[in-house]
């Protein structure tokens, strides 16, 4: 059998990972799905480069071939064969041995050739898919960084510059040239972002007055912010009293609750200040009360916000958010 | 409180939560454990994964496959048939703990805080010493395994072994792996080296937590423990810590474990409707 194609790490960039679809099936062992913060950008670049559509969060089954989700700053990688790549998600002016590479589209590579991916933006996340994916070892049935908990992708950690990393024979299905339609692609350019949130599980410790400010301010995104949680500051929201019992048993903070199961993207209010929605590697449990719960589509918003960047959260039924999953899984089938 | 009916919670549209209560009570922990075994047998369409905390069930569904109104119309028949828990499968773990450790004694010094067991034991009216009989004079009952990798949180089966303490006012950035430590009612041990603010009573000699196991007592995701077990500490001084400790590096130590089921009605009788706190019927 022929020596598969290796990219080299040439310049790690800030944080570079290998993602595929994610670990789900853990939750009750303390275990994250990890996987793509912006499902949505990561399937598009896979499909474009002939790879399986990967699974949406936490939903069970193959979490198809692993590329790479890149923070702020893209890396440098050289390939010592042929490939055929796409880049997605948040903006970049990537080059090709200093050629412009265009996004949203698949681009072939020359063996030996280099790819510069440089500054994200607008956006905070890019995605690279490769044909044939990389080929590192999975773990627990997936490829996905989990990058807090040291688990999967390369040695459970960011890329370094040095690593290599195999890449798996491509489908037949690789066609250069092919590319998503704009309306397709994830939108880079709201000014407040707007994010979807399900109210629940305890909007009902909140003050009507509480909810109302939690739905109408304008928030930014704190640079505290990571793939476990993104904070918001804002005003403080207002919580109900609690009765006597809760502050026994929970704690006398005022948004202190008997620990429960936190979402992803549930955003919890610890003592009523700086909501923090949770990512792909959310904390499983928790004792602070969460206001509501991101909508799995829009986990992919909070992964291309950047900090200081203003947000607006917008109430969903549950409805409502499961049918805009259905649709966009259409959409991304569709897309290229 | 123990609500008279359960009431749904809504988790996102990838999850959806059954709370039986609010109150730390291990009554609630039972009841869930019931209906996630339940749950299961019932193989209903769209449940591809069931997580307990003490109060609440949450269940992941395939949005693809179902929706929250036909999953509730399913759990509202399976919940009908929750009757009172009689058994609960359960495995009783004896773990061995190196009390007042060193590690966790130097960790308050460099923070600036009193030893935690002393704070633990002015919290609870008691000597450091009545601190470890007390931990080590019955079982724990593991109720929620999460918040990060092997993390568990559990609360004392007998009510008599009830202490509390605060958390830490600023939480450390740091704390070894394996240390055994209290917050509210709840008794947990750090699977890893991490942040963290509740009380350090001592450090465990043994993982709970090897994502890649050596030892055949960890599943392949490498999480010891699982809700509805039981756990007992055994105190042990520096020289069977130091021994223990080798053999599990070796990854020959061999964990004292029994599988046996929980008599739920047996410990309802005997005790009521305890509060996880000590605290009584609400």
């Amino acid at each position: 059998m022929a020596e598969p194609v290796h990219v080299e790490v040439v310049r790690s960039g800030l944080q570079t990972t290998i993602q595929d679809g994610g670990r789900p099936g853990y939750l009750s062992r303390g275990i994250p799905p990890a996987g793509p913060q912006d499902y949505r950008s990561f399937a598009l670049a896979s499909v474009l480069v002939g790879n399986p559509l990967p699974p949406p969060p936490l939903t069970p089954g193959d979490p198809g071939l692993a590329g790479l989700e890149m923070l702020a700053t893209g890396p440098t990688l050289k390939f010592d064969g042929p490939a055929v790549i796409a880049l997605t998600g948040g903006h970049v002016d990537a080059t090709l041995d200093r050629e412009p590479v265009p996004t949203w589209t698949a681009v072939a590579v020359e063996a030996g050739a280099t790819l510069r991916v440089g500054k994200v933006g607008p956006g905070m996340r890019a995605y690279l898919a490769v044909a044939g994916g990389i080929d590192v070892l999975p773990y627990l049935g997936s490829r996905a960084t989990y990058v807090r908990g040291g688990q999967g992708g390369l040695e459970g950690r960011a890329l370094r510059k040095g690593d290599r990393l195999p890449i798996g024979p491509a489908s037949d299905a690789v066609a250069p040239g092919r590319s998503v339609a704009e309306a397709a692609r994830r939108r880079l350019d709201e000014r407040p972002w707007t994010v979807r949130v399900v109210p629940g599980p305890q909007d009902h410790l909140f003050t009507e007055r509480g909810l109302e400010t939690f739905f109408t301010a304008e928030w930014q995104l704190s640079p505290t912010s990571d793939r476990m949680g993104f904070r918001f500051l804002g005003p403080a929201l207002e919580l109900r009293e609690r009765p006597e019992y809760l502050v026994r048993d929970a704690g006398s903070g005022p948004a202190d609750i008997v620990d429960d199961i936190i979402p992803i993207g549930g955003i919890q209010v610890p003592g009523g200040i700086e909501p923090i929605a949770m990512g792909v590697e959310n904390p499983t449990a928790g004792g602070y009360a969460k206001i509501g719960t991101v909508i799995s589509t829009d986990l992919g918003v909070l992964g291309q916000i950047r900090p200081m960047d203003p947000v607006r959260f917008e109430a969903v039924t549950v409805d409502e958010a499961q049918q805009t999953a259905r649709d966009e899984l259409a959409a991304i089938a569709e897309a290229p | 409180m123990i609500y008279d009916e359960p009431i749904y919670r809504p988790l996102g549209d990838c999850m959806l939560g059954v709370e039986f209560g609010d109150e730390a009570n291990l009554e609630l922990s039972f009841k869930v454990l019931e209906l996630e075994r339940l749950v299961r047998e019932a193989k209903i369409t769209g449940i591809v994964e069931t997580v307990v905390s003490l109060r609440e069930l949450a269940l992941v569904l395939d949005r693809t496959k179902t929706t929250n109104a036909k999953v509730q119309e399913a759990l509202d028949r399976v919940i009908a048939e929750l009757g009172e828990v009689k058994t609960l499968p359960s495995r009783r773990w004896l773990l061995p703990c190196w009390y007042d450790d060193p590690w966790s004694s130097e960790l308050a010094a460099r923070y600036g805080v009193e030893n935690n067991l002393e704070i633990v034991a002015r919290e609870n009216g008691l000597t450091k010493e009545q601190v470890v009989e007390r931990h080590t004079s019955g079982e724990f009952w593991v109720v929620c395994v999460g918040f990060t990798p092997g993390c568990y949180f559990s609360a004392p089966l007998d009510p008599a072994m009830h202490m509390a303490a605060p958390k830490w006012k600023t939480p450390r950035d740091y704390t070894p792996a394996r240390c055994l430590a209290l917050a509210g009612f709840s008794t947990g041990a750090y699977p890893v080296a991490s942040p963290g603010g509740y009380q350090l009573l001592g450090r465990l000699a043994v993982n709970i937590y090897e994502p890649h196991p050596r030892n055949a007592a960890f599943p392949p995701d490498g999480v010891l423990l699982r809700a509805g077990d039981r756990i007992r500490y055994r105190a042990v001084d520096a020289l069977e810590y130091d021994r223990i400790w080798t053999e599990v590096e070796a990854g020959r130590y061999e964990y004292d474990v029994v599988t046996e089921d929980f008599d739920v009605a047996g410990y309802v009788r005997e005790f009521g409707r305890t509060s996880a706190t000590g605290g009584g019927v609400s």
